[in-house]
């Protein structure tokens, strides 16, 4: 029935019929583990777990939340729940950067490039980040940056994409902005 | 990431290739009303049924030209292109052809000359003689212009003209995605069994008189059906769709085989050009393969490549990487012995160490996981992940 509500929540999203609301440059909570503070205003759309934020559209550049995935959940639906690339609790960095790859692979993305791991704090706890490269189906190359961090067994992730040669370094410095100012509530 | 709750579209057009499938009534050459040959150079008149099937081909070939998927490496391609163009002689001008990164055994011809070779395929081809077979089907269709005598016979039938337009649709841009369009670009229609026989007829020949040892043929059927019954998965291979793999394939291309080697001539397997043309990017459709999580299947495959003997220190890497992806009770010291076993043959690659030292760290021998994972370091001073490796160090400490 989850996965049902959100194909519902995404369909809408993807009709242009889903609500959007305003997120103020003012510092704005996401979900209850921490705050942010954004400099511009963006649209947002919640869906259950996932938040997302767009300047010109999710199609062009979309700054995704992913509010604490519990043990053995996954990041993308679709397939039988065993062919699914699934989050375990005890997983390195590493293995998170793969569990992104194989989601993202999963979704219909081609020629995907992971690099860059590395560790940086989100807030105050101990996270990771890397850079992403890769095509859509119909050759749309598109860059992206996966910031996330384990807290309490659940994984949180920001994931900003948008097209390489332009939407995605258009609001690039203000989603660095972004990542550092995340504070634990 | 706001696709990530989005459903494949995929099941909408295996619903209509299975549809396609049951439709058996293909016009077999010679009978009445059978068209002849398509002739090298040849394009269908403008006021034709033929030509609007060329144009919507058309149309999804340009598309396929600029997809994500396509793989652009000069030396695949001009490999793969140089062996269709040894099988199609005068008509090697009338085809193009087109590699694409999917992990899928899968060959496709549109009736406009465009071959699309899928990477599943090439992963699971010993040689260029097998690969050689598989491309003389194909061409076997654009030969005897199977997608329009289907076309004619489905119409005569039924109306079928929405699921035309259904299928040229998915071949555009949407939900079914470049999956529908590269099933769209190769069988508009999936083939009756009788065009399949011919096919196998045509192909058949076509490497046999190139000069490649028709052994190798009944080869590759045989290894995708104990891939098939490895994977116990009622969804079948979009390739099974359209060529059901029986018993009576493998016999009958057995018979073939005896019969044209008792007749002597050149028996090419060219093991060491397909080799050579594909190795660089073996590992790229290995990770593909296992990003499916079939791993009984991919067991089937690693285990074909393993018996070839080339790249052993890669191909037990990717074994080690199959365990620990599925991580089942006992994966975990089942990887480490495949890891270890890479590394034992020479050749693995340097994240060998790293994915042995973030194992044994999980175990907890923080010594082997540490001397691991400075391996991987010294391997590659300039890895992507250095700043995140010796954070693992220094926790290990």
């Amino acid at each position: 029935m989850r996965h049902i509500a959100r194909a519902v929540a995404l369909a809408l999203l993807l009709t242009g019929c889903s609500t959007y609301s305003l997120v103020e440059p003012r510092r704005t909570a996401i979900g209850d583990l921490y705050t942010v503070e954004p400099q511009i205003a963006w649209s947002a759309v919640r869906m259950g777990k996932m938040e997302i934020w767009t300047v010109d559209g999710p199609s062009l550049q979309e700054l995704a939340f992913i509010k604490g995935l519990r043990d053995g959940e996954p990041l993308v639906e679709g397939k039988a729940r065993d062919k699914r690339p699934q989050f375990k609790k005890n997983m390195t960095a590493s293995d998170l950067m793969e569990f992104v790859v194989d989601s993202v692979s999963m979704m219909g993305g081609q020629q995907i490039a992971a690099k860059n791991l590395r560790p940086i704090p989100f807030g105050n706890v101990p996270g990771f980040r890397f850079d992403l490269s890769f095509s859509t189906q119909e050759g749309l190359e598109k860059d992206a940056v996966v910031a996330g961090a384990i807290v309490k067994d659940r994984l949180y992730l920001i994931h900003y994409s948008g097209t390489r040669a332009y939407y995605y370094p258009k609001y690039q410095a203000h989603v660095e902005q972004i990542i550092d100012s995340i504070r634990m509530q | 990431m706001s696709r990530a709750v989005m459903r494949h579209g995929t099941s909408a057009v295996c619903v209509l290739l299975i549809i396609l499938t049951c439709v058996s009534c293909a016009t077999l050459r010679g009978a009445p009303g059978a068209l002849p040959d398509i002739e090298p150079g040849q394009r269908p008149s403008l006021d034709t049924d033929e030509a609007g099937l060329w144009m919507l081909m058309d149309r999804v070939e340009t598309s396929l030209r600029t997809s994500g998927g396509l793989v652009t490496d000069p030396g695949l391609t001009t490999y793969v292109r140089g062996v269709v163009c040894q099988l199609a002689g005068s008509y090697c001008p009338d085809i193009r052809v087109y590699v694409i990164q999917t992990p899928h055994f899968n060959a496709t011809m549109a009736p406009n000359g465009a071959i699309a070779v899928w990477t599943g395929l090439i992963l699971r081809t010993q040689n260029e003689a097998q690969l050689a077979y598989i491309l003389g089907h194909e061409l076997g269709h654009y030969l005897r212009r199977h997608s329009v005598q289907m076309w004619r016979d489905v119409r005569s039938t039924s109306d079928l003209l929405v699921l035309f337009n259904v299928l040229a649709a998915a071949a555009g841009v949407g939900y079914a995605g470049n999956l529908g369009q590269l099933i769209a670009l190769g069988s508009l229609y999936a083939f009756s069994r009788d065009n399949e026989r011919e096919a196998d007829d045509v192909g058949f020949e076509l490497m046999v008189k190139a000069g490649y040892d028709p052994h190798e043929a009944p080869k590759i059927w045989e290894a995708l059906i104990k891939e098939r019954d490895a994977a116990k998965d009622p969804a079948p291979f979009i390739f099974f769709a359209t060529h059901p793999p029986t018993e009576e394939r493998i016999a009958t291309l057995r018979k073939l085989a005896q019969e044209a080697a008792a007749q002597g001539g050149p028996a090419v397997v060219g093991k060491d050009r397909f080799v050579a043309a594909t190795r660089p990017l073996r590992a790229t459709f290995l990770r593909d393969e296992l990003r499916q999580r079939e791993f009984a299947r991919s067991q089937i495959v690693l285990d074909h490549l393993i018996d070839t003997g080339v790249g052993l220190g890669e191909l037990y890497f990717f074994q080690g990487e199959l365990h620990r992806l599925r991580a089942e009770p006992g994966d975990e010291a089942k990887a480490i012995t495949a890891y270890q076993r890479a590394l034992e043959a020479g050749d693995a690659p340097i994240e060998t160490h790293r994915a042995l030292g973030l194992l044994y760290a999980k175990a907890g021998d923080k010594q082997k996981a540490r001397l691991a994972l400075q391996r991987y370091l010294r391997g590659r001073p300039d890895a992507e992940d250095r700043a995140m490796i010796q954070r693992y160090l220094q926790q290990l400490d």
